[in-house]
């Protein structure tokens, strides 16, 4: 379906209704593959607008604007999301056939679900499809640099979604303020978030004592598994997990944490 | 005696403080502290226990296995001992966490057996 298309650089996979995706990669340009049961199609997005589209299910194919008129009267439509360099997005608009050519649709405003609670977003991750070859090697986790022009919410959600695949991990959870912000996983983390930003502060003392530079990563090891504490922005994030994680493995993903100022939080 | 077994720990590359403390942020032994002021640094990692502590019981875990702070400049590993007594390593950021993990639970037991 995609065949010809540049192969880009795959950044994550998420479930969320088709207009949130636009109203979330206004910095982005990329190829969006989209499924929805046994239909697949794509979406060329450039800076949250739809430049070219196409989407077939069995015998129904439809293309352009019909095709993103279709993708947004779905609740749920599940995207894969592929970055492209301007080389490669100029050669995919090359490949567009002229019928699948989006004709300028107004980008809805984004809606008050960035805040994410509304979203229910914790449902809607879901794994990127891994050959069963990688997912029994952990290690063969890429690296990921989250480009700078998606939002910091999508970001959060891809990284978060990301955590929570890796094997082990119980629970994962952007908090401020006491109180979390964002959440996947099975188990509630309120209480465990009341009590980090009581470790916050004792850490933030170390830093009064002794020439430490910033802060990155808390870990309590306990025989059940390991609380850890880590920057993200203005936040934190706190992951749960069980005793045998890699935690080489999440210290890398805490390190590929995009480093963008937090007022960018929220725009676009 | 135990000033001897805190310095085996500078065998791991990295290693610039080794202090056993205990509760209360009182100093039981330290070792090559250079310029950093050992007794709020046991002051102040004393409290980081003490709010772990309370995390591990919040988890139904009864005690803390480790815990390990990670900063740009430093890197603070921490073991409860026996009773009210934790050691504490910092390190370069550089050092090897897995080695830290493994020295100080191997050494745990003749530590404890001087304390």
């Amino acid at each position: 379906m995609m065949q010809g298309f540049p192969r880009g650089t795959r950044i994550g996979a998420m479930e969320a209704p088709f207009e949130w995706i636009l109203t979330h990669t206004t910095r982005f340009q990329g190829i969006v593959q989209v499924t929805v049961g046994d239909g697949k199609g794509y979406v060329l997005i450039k800076r949250g607008s739809a430049v070219g589209c196409f989407f077939g299910m069995g015998e129904k194919i439809l293309r352009g604007t019909t095709a993103i008129h279709y993708l947004r009267s779905l609740p749920l439509v599940h995207h894969s999301i592929i970055r492209y360099i301007n080389s490669e997005f100029e050669e995919a608009q090359r490949l567009l056939d002229p019928q699948e050519i989006v004709s300028s649709l107004p980008v809805q405003p984004a809606p008050p679900a960035t805040e994410p609670g509304n979203l229910h977003i914790e449902s809607l991750i879901l794994p990127i499809e891994i050959p069963e070859s990688q997912a029994e090697e952990p290690d063969e986790d890429p690296d990921i640099a989250y480009p700078l022009d998606l939002d910091t919410d999508l970001v959060a959600q891809l990284l978060l979604g990301r955590i929570v695949r890796l094997p082990h991990v119980q629970a994962v959870t952007i908090f401020g303020g006491g109180t979390s912000v964002l959440a996947m996983g099975d188990i509630n983390l309120e209480s465990v978030v009341i009590h980090s930003e009581d470790i916050l502060q004792a850490i933030d003392e170390i830093k009064s004592v002794m020439n430490t530079g910033s802060f990155v990563h808390f870990t309590l090891q306990v025989p059940s598994g390991n609380v850890i504490i880590a920057p993200y922005f203005d936040e934190y994030l706190c992951i749960l997990t069980g005793p045998q994680i890699n935690l080489g493995k999440i210290r890398k993903i805490l390190k590929q944490i995009p480093q963008i100022p937090a007022h960018r939080s929220g725009e676009g | 005696m135990l000033k001897s077994v805190l310095h085996r720990f500078f065998n791991i590359p990295g290693v610039k403080t080794v202090l056993i403390i205990r509760s209360d942020g009182h100093i039981i032994e330290d070792v090559e502290s250079g310029d950093i002021d050992d007794d709020r640094l046991a002051a102040v990692t004393s409290f980081v226990m003490a709010e772990s502590q309370v995390l591990a019981k919040q988890l139904g875990q009864p005690k803390i296995s480790m815990i390990f702070i990670e900063f740009r400049e430093i890197l603070l590993s921490s073991i409860p001992l026996k009773d009210d007594l934790f050691l504490v390593v910092i390190t370069t950021p550089a050092a090897n966490i897995g080695q830290i993990n493994y020295e100080l639970k191997k050494n745990m037991e003749i530590i404890c057996s001087y304390l």
